[in-house]
């Protein structure tokens, strides 16, 4: 289990990220979604023992993380800028992980490197990024991690790799007990492979639930009233995506709690006909980007 | 499938292994050159020592020491660099963080693997110089000491330089800044010591700690300089590696590796203290820095304000009192250095604001620097102590040059007057210079002339001060230290006392460095064409030549008994040191003659480690009229060089000669300095130089041919004289066989 407590994480003046808290059970997967720079590779790092927090912690099955030799022998970590030895081959690196952890699994290494058709002799500079993933990715299962932090590690491969990487991730996970976080800003990478997904925003988490709540706790609505509702009276309730024509409106709630509090509040207000429709997650995520993005007109405008 | 939970951590194991694997590249090399070195060397110096029982280095490669403890610091410092280069790159910083490996094993495991590969590269060169003594002399325990000594010493400084690496490998950021703060490190105490040197030297008149350029001074008091010196790592081994490098007998090697183990066991607990602040370090440290520039602060401001004191040091040369734009010079380009530095490493407006205070303390300590030494606002340094709390002083005389110095190390009189290391205790005596004292620290910036004094007060305290730009008329006063009563007693001794024990006159009066000086008596001389030895037995110590620089034709060639010659010793003594200062320094008549005595190495008699020739000479004044005479009786005397015998003069001012750097120095020293021509040069290719004048502008060099003119300079020649300021004149005489001498002439 990967319990993430309060974590507060600066650099310098620029707080990256702040007050997250989330839990990563075992055999499951977190995703962990946001815009670029919205601080989830900042918070994989300091899950990873890399950087230490300002404030709060990342326990791995209780214990802390950083500056722990013995719990991260459980722990595997992508980054999304790989590192290889310099002039080093596939073989020579799987030496070097082979080395560090004291589950590494030469079988199963050779088995996925068939899998993915790479040459074991082959240098790394020589391979594409996806095949440097692929590689990567076999190192990480071959060392059998408990807990796994994968920062965008779909990012460079195709869709066919893509769904075989997400299948082996499936198949690793039912065999044992791992805890992994995945932090992608494409929502198709998570798609299909998370049970729960968390969303950065403004360096604070600010959506976090399993993936099966989804369309459950995220509803958009469309409504009919009687006679005209000012708009700032629906503004005033905690809606996204809020559009008033006429005696219509329609808006996205996100969340059981704000979902309660709107349908506590039409009961107040002229009803004629109320469609409320499940969410999904590519629509709950840019409704909590409401506001992050251009205008892309404006930009051309003088 | 099965987890890895409960497996052992091998990740600590194996990362050693590997750093084992990869740690030996820089102290590999360092042992690859030095151990060249030690390999070479005793075959090598075999083909011109045969008689070394042992050789390390060759004095070549020994006075080049510092070369080979650069090297050691820096491969130590390199293999730090390399060992930590994960810390530099957000890459690699992200794959070694997220090992399973503490911080704590992260630096034990490099450290651990680092340390066979320098104690090797120490060691191995030794080994080496071991079997090629064994091969090639023979190996004496004194032979083993020295090799372990020096082993020890590059272990030593490979640590050191390993310790600094590591802490800044690990507190910045990038290999380059921690490069340059480890190598500003290494040279930190040099940097300090030339840039108090260069203030003092450049802004301060008098001063009571002895600088470089006044060495002389050196055992007498406590010197920050020389503990800086002593405290640079790269120099710290330098003296005594070079006098244990090659050894006729074993005691120097013996003696000096027992005394100089102190720098050594600094730079193993500083080593210690290195290792424990690096490894703190690392584990405090901030995984987002690498890559950064300015992550280390304090290295960053501690960087930016040495190379101000540098620049500040440095535009002192310039310094001239009376200028304004020099002096706001010397104020404003270190604060705009500091400031520049600190701009171009954070690139940070904040920060550069931020360190906008240092900038401005730059610029007061600089001011505060100038107006201190300029105005001499504590009068520190012309205090003179007070008349009744002085036991005994030592004065160095201005412009005495060779003439009143018995400073070993600089060729001067061995027993004549040593007027450094003899202590005047007589009454008259100390209130003679204690009046000098006083009229010396009022004379100040009034002429360029050099005094210095050292007072042992009753308090047991030692007083040095050493004073420039002191007036003629202080200068001239400071000549009469030939007529104490010390100098009556202790000058000339040599040429009277019954075996002369130089040993203990030293000791007795508190040399140093007199080892090398020790072992002269009983050497043989050689005989010159130019020169003839009277005799053997003239003093005990040295052999006794006699040159005619001012005579014609044949030189002397008569030989005296021992009897007479014991007689000629005493009188001359007696009369040398009955002269007055004017009949030194400025005598009426020309000096006829003087004695040359010559001090060489005697490889038979093995006594020295170094081949110098050492001339002196002893000018027979002609107020010595009772050994002029005797002179004459030996049938020594020649026909004199009159004016007729000149064919022409060169002259030149001799301000503009002291102002051209361009002239030959040792035709100030012989002809000025000694106050008394050398050698009749008759080989205008000689060594010396002696062909000509060097002069940048040879405009200033005036030819005369007429009689009268010549006459008019060689009447005025003395052959003597202590010029105090810039008047007179630098001539070249020519006589008619195209052989020629250089002289001064007083105005």
């Amino acid at each position: 289990m990967i319990e993430v407590k309060n974590v507060t994480k600066s650099f310098g003046d620029f707080t990256a990220v702040e007050d997250i808290s989330f839990t990563v059970g075992d055999s499951s997967i977190y995703g962990l979604i946001g815009y670029n720079g919205a601080g989830k590779t900042t918070l994989l790092k300091t899950a990873a023992g890399i950087y230490r927090p300002d404030s709060g912690k990342v326990l791995l099955d209780g214990e802390n993380a950083y500056d722990n030799g013995e719990i991260r022998q459980g722990l595997f970590y992508i980054p999304d800028d790989m590192y290889f030895m310099a002039n080093s081959t596939v073989e020579s690196m799987a030496n070097f992980y082979k080395g560090m952890f004291s589950g590494f699994d030469t079988e199963l290494f050779e088995r996925i490197l068939s899998l993915f058709s790479l040459n074991k002799r082959a240098r790394l500079r020589s391979f594409s990024k996806g095949m440097k993933r692929q590689a990567e990715i076999a190192f990480a299962l071959s060392s059998r991690p408990d807990f796994m932090l994968l920062d965008e590690v779909f990012d460079g491969l195709d869709p066919q790799k893509k769904e075989t990487c997400k299948n082996l991730f499936l198949e690793y996970i039912a065999e044992t007990k791992c805890s992994v976080i995945i932090s992608s800003h494409s929502l198709s990478d998570l798609g299909g492979i998370c049970d729960h997904v968390g969303l950065v925003n403004g360096k604070r988490l600010t959506f976090s639930c399993s993936i099966d709540d989804i369309p459950t706790v995220n509803r958009k609505f469309q409504i009919i009233f009687s006679s005209t509702v000012k708009k700032e009276v629906l503004a005033a309730l905690p809606v996204k995506k809020l559009q008033v024509q006429g005696n219509g409106a329609s808006f996205h709630v996100l969340g059981a709690d704000n979902l309660k509090r709107v349908q506590q509040a039409m009961q107040t207000l002229p009803v004629v006909d109320v469609r409320p429709s499940a969410m999904t997650l590519e629509e709950v995520f840019l409704s909590e980007m409401e506001g992050e993005g251009y205008d892309l007109q404006q930009i051309f405008t003088k | 499938m099965t987890c890895s939970k409960s497996l052992q951590n091998r990740a600590p194991k194996y990362d050693l292994i590997r750093c084992l694997r990869s740690e030996w590249l820089f102290p590999t090399a360092a042992m690859l050159f030095f151990g060249y070195i030690c390999f070479s060397d005793p075959f090598g110096v075999a083909h011109y020592w045969d008689d070394y029982n042992y050789a390390i280095l060759s004095y070549g490669h020994a006075g080049e020491f510092f070369i080979y403890c650069l090297l050691y610091l820096s491969c130590g410092a390199l293999t730090a660099l390399h060992a930590f280069s994960f810390l530099f790159s957000t890459k690699k910083c992200n794959v070694y963080l997220s090992l399973p490996l503490t911080r704590n094993e992260l630096y034990r495991n490099r450290l651990l693997a680092a340390m066979p590969f320098m104690v090797l590269s120490s060691v191995v060169p030794m080994i080496i110089s071991f079997i090629g003594n064994k091969l090639q002399y023979t190996v004496t325990p004194e032979c083993i000491r020295a090799m372990l000594f020096i082993s020890l010493a590059l272990l030593s400084l490979m640590l050191l330089g390993f310790g600094i690496g590591s802490v800044f490998a690990v507190s910045t950021g990038n290999i380059f800044e921690a490069a340059a703060y480890s190598a500003l490190v290494f040279f930190l105490p040099a940097i300090a010591f030339n840039s108090v040197e260069q203030i003092m030297k450049n802004l301060i008149n008098g001063v009571a700690i002895s600088p470089k350029w006044s060495l002389r001074f050196a055992a007498y008091c406590f010197q920050p300089t020389t503990a800086l010196k002593r405290a640079d790592p790269i120099n710290s081994f330098q003296d005594v590696i070079y006098s244990i490098s090659n050894q006729t007998t074993g005691e120097k090697a013996k003696t000096a590796a027992a005394a100089d183990f102190m720098p050594m066991i600094a730079w193993f607990i500083l080593f210690a203290v290195l290792t424990v602040m690096a490894k703190k370090l690392l584990i405090r440290r901030k995984a987002e820095t690498a890559g950064a520039f300015g992550s280390n602060k304090a290295a960053v401001i501690f960087s930016a304000a040495v190379l101000s004191l540098g620049a500040f040091a440095v535009l002192t040369n310039l310094s001239n009192k009376s200028e304004l734009p020099v002096t706001v010079l010397c104020i404003v380009l270190p604060a705009l250095i500091y400031i520049g530095l600190v701009a171009l490493v954070f690139r940070n407006k904040d920060d550069i604001r931020r360190n906008l205070k240092g900038m401005a303390v730059a610029a007061v300590l600089s001011l505060a620097v100038i107006i201190t030494c300029n105005t001499n606002a504590f009068g520190y340094y012309t205090s003179v102590p007070e008349r009744d709390n002085i036991e005994s002083v030592i004065l160095c005389p201005a412009a005495s040059g060779d003439f009143l110095k018995t400073d070993y190390t600089e060729g001067g009189y061995i027993g004549q007057s040593p007027a450094l290391y003899g202590q005047m205790t007589a009454a008259a005596d100390i209130d003679f210079v204690y009046e000098l004292h006083k009229q010396t620290v009022k004379s100040l910036d009034k002429g360029d002339n050099n005094i210095g004094f050292i007072y042992k007060l009753k308090d047991g305290r030692i007083v040095v001060r050493y004073y420039r730009g002191v007036s003629s008329a202080a200068a001239k006063e400071s000549l009469k230290a030939v007529e104490t009563e010390w100098y009556r007693n202790t000058a000339y001794r040599i040429l009277t006392a019954e075996g002369f024990d130089l040993e203990k006159e030293q000791s007795e009066l508190g040399m140093i460095e007199t080892e090398d000086y020790l072992s002269f008596e009983g050497a043989e001389w050689d005989r010159k064409d130019y020169i003839i030895t009277l005799t053997d037995e003239f003093l005990n110590l040295p052999a006794i030549i006699c040159n005619s620089t001012l005579t014609k034709g044949e030189l002397m060639k008569n030989i005296m008994s021992k009897k007479e010659l014991d007689e000629f010793k005493r009188v001359m003594a007696s009369e040398l040191v009955s002269l007055k200062e004017e009949d030194i320094f400025c005598p009426k008549e020309k000096i006829r003659f003087y004695i040359t005595y010559t001090l060489e190495y005697n490889q038979e008699k093995d006594k020295l480690s170094f081949a110098h020739s050492y001339y002196r000479f002893i000018p027979i004044y002609p107020a010595m009229t009772k050994t002029l005479a005797l002179i004459e009786k030996y049938n020594f005397s020649l026909e004199d060089i009159t004016a007729e015998d000149i064919k022409s003069i060169k002259v030149l001012p001799y301000k503009t000669a002291l102002e051209n750097d361009g002239v030959v120095n040792s035709d100030i020293f012989h002809a000025v300095d000694k106050r008394m021509l050398i050698d009749r040069i008759n080989d205008s290719e000689s060594e010396y130089e002696y062909s000509d004048f060097t002069y940048k502008n040879k405009s200033d060099i005036v030819t005369y041919e007429d009689r009268a003119t010549i006459e008019k300079y060689f009447n005025s020649f003395r052959g003597s004289y202590a010029p105090l300021d810039d008047e007179g004149y630098m001539v070249r005489f020519v006589l008619r066989d195209d052989t020629f001498f250089y002289g001064f002439v007083a105005e």
